[in-house]
């Protein structure tokens, strides 16, 4: 763990809200990143791993305080389960995006094979110049547009799940969506600056 | 045994595994010892269907490169874990560890829910395909398992029709509860 990490008080409900909230994340991004060997969702899968850990940490610290006698300790071993088997999910994560990082991969015909069939997730960064930066996810209509769907926002350390159409996105954003492969790219290009126009969708539907 | 038959079985890991920590959830939340059961039951097919997956993996040694069949057996064995983890959230409830209040006040207030609910015969949604519906695109909420009479069917598909008394098991974002527990028309305490 590259921070200490020390005690403060934090509501329980809080802490396990962030965690269920990660972990749903998490694997989604794992399977996505081994699947489509795909570095940026691996090395978002690493950073979440991490904050799962520390979640970890201050929830047993925020759980271990209240318990004074044997009815605590009963009430709260339901919660230090919880976190337990959170962890144990984010490590399994951690494992999968590993695959990919340590470049081993998967079977190259597999990741023929779920190309065809699957949306994707892709992660990717607002870069200065972007046409995603100060504009809110409303005005860019990217689900209508290129057909991809913004399921999370992360600026620095604080990550929004499902944001909300009002959501204005800024330069050094981390965008998590999903799509299709050719949106995926589109959008990864629109936030590195390489694609300045947001494309309009065409008549012809693509069919998988 | 076929490179399609591997991604098939692939895949069924990697959604075997997804649905159980929906399940687990769910069973923590409506406090129900049924889809714990179901839960710890899939931990077994999970556990058949990734032993079956290595040994389809490992016979492929003589054809394709090591590099990408260790990945699938790393990736196989991440798949369990998960799948073990969920387990572990579904004994919770079934040991009936005194889960704190604040667990099912956060399962409620995170960005995503899971609903379980009984389908009205008088239901709109009673009668329909869950292609008919689109349901997670109008509101978002996936189906992830059904029970009738007594048999459970997990990640059913477009064809898969509702009926009434059907037991729905979906997951989504939070706005889509509301709207999906009023479709079912079900006798639901609001909170």
């Amino acid at each position: 763990m590259s921070e200490e990490i020390r005690y403060r008080p934090i509501s329980v409900r809080e802490l396990l809200t962030e965690m269920q909230t990660v972990i749903e994340l998490i694997v989604d991004l794992a399977y996505s990143a081994v699947l489509f060997h795909d570095h940026d969702l691996a090395e978002e899968v690493m950073e979440l791993e991490e904050r799962v850990d520390n979640l970890k940490v201050l929830l047993l610290m925020n759980t271990a305080i209240v318990i004074r006698d044997a009815e605590d300790a009963e009430a709260m071993v339901g919660i230090m389960q919880m976190a337990s088997a959170a962890d144990r999910i984010s490590d399994a994560a951690g494992d999968i995006a590993r695959i990919v990082l340590m470049e081993i991969g998967i079977d190259p015909y597999l990741v023929e094979a779920f190309k065809k069939v699957k949306e994707r997730l892709v992660r990717t960064k607002i870069l200065p110049g972007s046409v995603l930066g100060k504009k809110a996810l409303e005005e860019l209509e990217l689900e209508s547009n290129i057909g991809v769907d913004v399921i999370a926002v992360r600026r620095e350390k604080e990550l929004v799940v499902n944001p909300e159409a009002g959501t204005v996105l800024e330069e050094g954003d981390i965008l998590i969506a999903r799509g299709s492969d050719v949106g995926a790219s589109e959008l990864d290009k629109l936030a590195k600056g390489e694609l300045k126009t947001i494309p309009r969708p065409t008549i012809e539907v693509e069919d998988d | 045994m076929s490179n399609e038959n591997l991604a098939d079985m692939l895949a069924e890991l990697k959604d075997t595994s997804e649905t159980m920590i929906d399940l687990a959830y769910s069973s923590l939340l409506c406090r129900s010892e049924e889809i714990a059961d179901r839960v710890i039951e899939m931990e077994e097919q999970m556990d058949k269907l990734h032993t079956d997956f290595e040994l389809a993996v490992l016979n492929l040694r003589e054809t394709r490169p090591a590099k990408g069949l260790l990945g699938l057996i790393r990736l196989s064995i991440a798949a369990e874990e998960i799948a073990d983890a969920a387990n572990m959230m579904a004994l919770i409830v079934k040991k009936g560890m005194r889960a704190h209040p604040v667990v099912w006040m956060a399962l409620e207030r995170a960005d995503w829910t899971i609903v379980t609910t009984e389908i009205a015969a008088e239901s709109p949604l009673a009668g329909r395909s869950l292609g008919e519906l689109g349901l997670e695109d109008d509101i978002g909420m996936r189906a992830i398992a059904v029970r009738r009479a007594g048999r459970w069917t997990y990640n059913p598909q477009d064809p898969f029709v509702l009926e009434g008394g059907d037991l729905l098991v979906a997951r989504g974002y939070v706005e889509g509860r509301r709207r999906l527990l009023a479709l079912a028309k079900p006798t639901w305490e609001e909170d």
